[in-house]
């Protein structure tokens, strides 16, 4: 079971779960973007959860080299030895699992890509794709997540912005800019008022929305850097985050303000 | 809580930083204990050590109990546990090197031997993979960052800024003052992750 990358654009990577446990030497846990989606490609394709699998941020085109099985979370198909597969999608991060994992060396416990720290490359015209031939399972498909607005637990740096930051975050939608990637999502919308605090560095968390000076905001990715300069208004709940992350590039977020308790009761 | 000129300071509460995640003033003890002693708390998956903060982060949501293992983390020794001891070879021919001479009124020479002369400690992890912000610069080379920060600075350069030395594991914008360059590989590895930890103490020599 092999494939042939015939073009690739955007970003096109191997993600697993990442590397948890490396922060304090400075390296984000990286992984999938969405990881609920690398689930459901993962589950379609009977491998376990977190096998690695493409990560499509853009569009990949492959060329079956022998007949294989693939999936993505909404199919799970075999393809023809010669067969070519167009996978880009209207959401922003779409996974390709082979039947039985993507092959990818273990770099620091993890097949993961990570940009930034070179560990890894992404994927590139000619390159082979090849099965791990990991043990099959059969898992039920994922339960869908539920829609509507984008919770943002009030983030601790309230002494950088002034007193209604929140409010504006909450006020209209804002839009994902094409210029997103793994390390963060720039967003669009209405200007989050700062106070006059100095840029501080002080660590981070993935889901944070950090406020640069223009007041526009930016939400870590898994590739943040583990300790940054711009005040963090917001992080967003654990819960929603795959959510956030799914959303199409250009596409509209509306924010809501949640806090920690209803996090834990609603997921 | 008193500080040393016997001033009541105000030390921050322990804050959320999201559902997965606490953040709280850096106890005054080594980073490499703080380190060891979050990470053997139950549930703690990692932890980030700042200059003046340190994050931990949880694979659950983090109960009110971990407060008082927090306070207790000040009771820590100050003296680090014994890490490496490393020679990082490099060669003093960085972009800055003019400058910085001619800012702290020292020849190229003197801030070389200076900066040559000292030995580092690790003070804390962040910013890149691997990016150790180092103590122990000679105070003669103190400068504030540079005002505009460069666009691009290349991969293993060695560079000062305010109190401390640190070398760009990878190239990225920054806007410290570059003085030189590591010969000798790089700051972070696939095969081994980060170079230099907490405890860890550095000599550059040519």
């Amino acid at each position: 079971m092999s494939l042939v990358v015939v073009r690739a654009l955007g970003l096109v990577t191997v993600q697993d779960g990442g590397r948890a446990g490396y922060m304090h030497e400075g390296l984000a846990p990286g992984g999938a973007l969405v990881r609920s989606a690398l689930v459901a490609a993962n589950r379609a394709a009977s491998n376990d959860d977190f096998a690695p699998a493409i990560e499509v941020l853009g569009r990949l085109t492959v060329r079956a080299e022998a007949a294989t099985a693939i999936a993505t979370d909404r199919i799970s198909r075999r393809m023809l030895e010669g067969e070519l597969v167009i996978e880009s999608e209207p959401q922003r991060a779409t996974y390709l699992a082979l039947r039985g994992g993507v092959s990818a060396p273990m770099i620091l416990g993890s097949a993961s890509t990570h940009v930034a720290a070179q560990l890894g490359q992404p994927l590139a015209p000619g390159q082979r794709v090849v099965s791990a031939g990991a043990a099959v399972r059969v898992a039920k498909a994922p339960a869908p997540q539920r829609g509507g607005a984008i919770r943002v637990l009030p983030g601790p740096d309230a002494y950088a912005f002034s007193p209604d930051a929140l409010a504006a975050l909450v006020s209209a939608p804002y839009r994902m800019s094409p210029t997103s990637d793994r390390v963060g999502t720039r967003l669009v919308g209405p200007i989050i008022a700062r106070s006059s605090a100095p840029d501080r560095s002080r660590p981070t968390v993935k889901g944070a929305v950090e406020v640069p000076r223009d007041g526009q905001p930016i939400v870590l990715g898994p590739e943040h850097p583990t300790t940054g300069g711009y005040p963090i208004v917001g992080v967003i709940a654990s819960t929603d985050l795959d959510r956030f992350f799914a959303m199409r590039i250009g596409g509209e977020i509306v924010f809501e303000v949640g806090h920690v308790a209803t996090s834990r009761a609603r997921s | 809580m008193w500080d040393a000129f016997g001033e009541l300071c105000y030390r921050p509460p322990v804050e959320r930083l999201g559902d997965r995640a606490l953040r709280f003033a850096r106890p005054h003890a080594a980073p490499g204990r703080i380190l060891e002693a979050v990470r053997a708390w139950p549930d703690v998956i990692d932890a980030v050590i700042a200059a003046h903060d340190v994050a931990i982060y949880f694979d659950a949501e983090p109960s009110d109990d971990y407060e008082a293992l927090i306070e207790e983390l000040a009771t820590l020794p100050l003296d680090s546990i014994a890490g490496r001891e490393h020679e990082i070879r490099v060669a003093y021919d960085g972009e800055d090197l003019a400058a910085v001479a001619t800012t702290t009124r020292l020849s190229v020479a003197e801030v070389v031997a200076a900066h040559h002369a000292a030995t580092y400690d690790v003070a804390s992890i962040g910013f890149l993979p691997g990016f150790a912000y180092l103590d122990g610069l000679d105070p003669r080379l103190e400068l504030p960052r540079r005002e505009t920060p460069r666009a691009r600075v290349p991969a293993g350069a060695l560079a000062i800024a305010g109190t401390q030395t640190a070398v760009y594991p990878f190239a990225s914008p920054g806007g410290w003052h570059l003085i030189g360059r590591v010969i000798d590989g790089s700051m972070f590895t696939p095969e081994h992750g980060a170079r230099l930890a907490f405890g860890d103490r550095v000599r550059f020599v040519t």
